[in-house]
């Protein structure tokens, strides 16, 4: 396929036409396993775009609301809880205006899950093209991450409109300048998602119950992820197991960012990257492994 | 001449029955004796009978059994067999749909594999934005689309309708426009499984001048399955014959065909005796 064309191939049948060893495509039985197939998926740059695209163009195709479905969800939820969690339950929220202090943590959750759940599918939504069609399978997963990226950014617009709403009214909250760690978070978050999604979606070809595992436990993390309590009530050791959760220190960072008050720290901010880069390697690794055969099994 | 895929003893083993071993941790623990080079644990074979081998846990069916072969550059070769010979595994191994369970094919230039046409078709986008995505899953770089995307319009007739979406085509249509894609492809070696007819008949004959076309390239490389025998004479110079997974006949198409017309009348005179 065309992703295998170098340089050195276009000159083959000048150059190269006595050397039979020179080979563009091998395939073998065993699969090397250390190998990311990086080069391959950048080869693959086009095929990444046009998903992206198709993923725009067709997302709100005959739909009532169309792009306004990337609002409604998030304000939705925020209302829920700013019901539920500050009006019944009372829990604080760090003297921040309750929509803001929900609502920035919903949004990086909701694109963590999103991406996990989606990425975690992919073999079972594409298994008619991927039956069909060699391309390096990572493309699909990699073009949603991508494309909820620019979701994840129309959302943060919001945000800030609601966020510049409170600070006309005389709210006095003010980011800091941690604020600028945004595009390392987003990174980090993408990278979790992307990781975690495809070892999911590796496990489930083999095994299919564990989708439901992954929805239940998708809820469970998200109670584990401050998002509707402020973590700067907790003492010492809640926050130590919190932050055990890689998701966790990502949010904390970014509320954090957002009106300078709470808490923060670099050390489980380290370790939510080096996390979520581990996670990211062993997930494309364990999803290149399963995409050669797992036409076999499901 | 030169080499352009080769194949060598490529077999591919299918599990019948329970995939699996059934657990988690069987499962985890093959994998970790299969990547440090071990035997797998959990595979016992037992006695081969035929293409099936009989093992105390399951069926496991022999589709592919070192199968080895070369196509030159500018062969058009067709492969013959029956239903279950072996024909698509083998196409789906070379396609890198699935992955031999043992030996390698190697492979030189730009390669696509047509199972279908219109793979990755999205009903609700139009007939331009699909040949480009369907374009760029085949192979084709967007660069390469844009500059073919007026002869491609035109050879599948579809001019007045192309800002439509492909929802509102006939099947007719998403045929010609599927096949007008794979004619404007760029790579030097296609493979075909069971392509021939798309469309009606004035495109049909379109589209089988096109492969000629194809196939008068010497530059191209082709390979067919199919069970029209009468257009893999025309078309093709070479043969193989699969049979139970088996590379049985490998020489010119038409003595290809003859050998593959003799096993089918093996076949058939065993069933008469057997029923009489």
């Amino acid at each position: 396929m065309s992703y295998e064309l170098t340089e050195n191939v276009v000159g083959l049948g000048v150059i190269n036409q006595e050397n039979v060893e020179d080979w563009d495509i091998v395939i073998e039985s065993k699969s090397r396993f250390f190998d990311l197939g990086l080069r391959e998926l950048w080869r693959a740059r086009d095929l990444i775009s046009m998903f992206i695209v198709r993923d725009f163009i067709t997302l709100y195709k005959q739909t009532i609301f169309g792009p306004l479905w990337l609002i409604i969800q998030p304000v939705l939820t925020t209302l829920m809880f700013m019901f539920i969690f500050g009006k019944l339950v009372g829990i604080p929220t760090d003297g921040v205006p309750p929509p803001i202090f929900y609502m920035s943590g919903i949004l990086c959750w909701f694109y963590f899950s999103d991406c996990c759940k989606r990425v975690g599918n992919s073999f079972a939504e594409h298994q008619g093209l991927y039956s069909k069609v060699y391309f390096p399978r990572l493309v699909i997963p990699l073009s949603f991450v991508i494309f909820n990226i620019s979701k994840f950014a129309v959302q943060l617009f919001i945000l800030s409109c609601v966020y510049a709403y409170f600070v006309y009214n005389g709210c006095r909250i003010c980011p800091n300048f941690y604020l600028l760690l945004l595009p390392l978070l987003v990174l980090i978050i993408a990278a979790l998602g992307l990781g975690l999604g495809l070892i999911i979606s590796s496990l489930t070809v083999r095994y299919r119950d564990l989708k439901y595992l992954v929805d239940f436990g998708l809820r469970l993390l998200m109670y584990l992820t401050p998002i509707i309590y402020p973590i700067s009530e907790l003492s010492f050791k809640y926050k130590v197991i919190l932050m055990l959760n890689p998701v966790a220190p990502v949010i904390v960072t970014f509320k954090y960012g957002l009106w300078g008050q709470g808490y923060f720290n670099w050390l489980p901010l380290c370790y939510s990257f080096v996390f979520a880069g581990v996670l990211l390697y062993f997930g494309i690794l364990l999803f290149n492994r399963t995409s050669k055969d797992f036409m076999d099994v499901i | 001449m030169t080499t352009v895929i080769e194949v060598e003893n490529v077999s591919k083993q299918y599990r019948l029955g329970t995939l699996g071993t059934g657990t988690l941790v069987h499962d985890l623990n093959r994998w970790w004796q299969l990547t440090r080079g071990c035997e797998d644990p959990y595979t016992i074979i037992g006695q081969e009978t035929g293409g099936y081998v009989e093992s105390a846990r399951g069926q496991f069916l022999w589709a592919l059994k070192d199968v080895s072969f070369k196509v030159q550059r500018g062969d058009m070769l067709g492969i013959v067999g029956h239903n279950g010979a072996g024909k698509t595994t083998l196409l789906r191994i070379i396609a890198r749909i699935t992955k031999p369970t043992f030996g390698t094919v190697k492979i030189k230039g730009r390669i696509v594999t047509l199972f279908e046409t219109g793979t990755g078709f999205h009903s609700d986008l139009t007939g331009r934005e699909n040949i480009y995505i369907n374009g760029v899953i085949l192979g084709m770089s967007k660069k390469e689309i844009a500059q073919k995307l007026d002869e491609i319009v035109d050879f599948s007739g579809l001019e007045k309708f192309i800002d439509l979406p492909v929802k509102r085509y006939s099947s007719g249509m998403r045929a010609k426009l599927a096949f007008s894609v794979v004619a404007h492809l760029p790579q030097d070696i296609f493979i075909f499984d069971e392509v021939f007819g798309a469309g009606d008949i004035a495109f049909k004959d379109k589209a089988i001048k096109k492969i000629q076309a194809i196939t008068e390239d010497s530059s191209k490389t082709a390979i067919f399955v199919s069970h029209a025998l009468d257009n893999l004479k025309k078309i093709c110079n070479r043969g193989i014959v699969l049979n139970g997974g088996k590379l049985v006949f490998e020489g010119q198409i038409d003595s290809a065909v003859e050998k593959y017309l003799q096993i089918q009348l093996q076949k058939s005179n065993f069933l008469i005796k057997r029923a009489s």
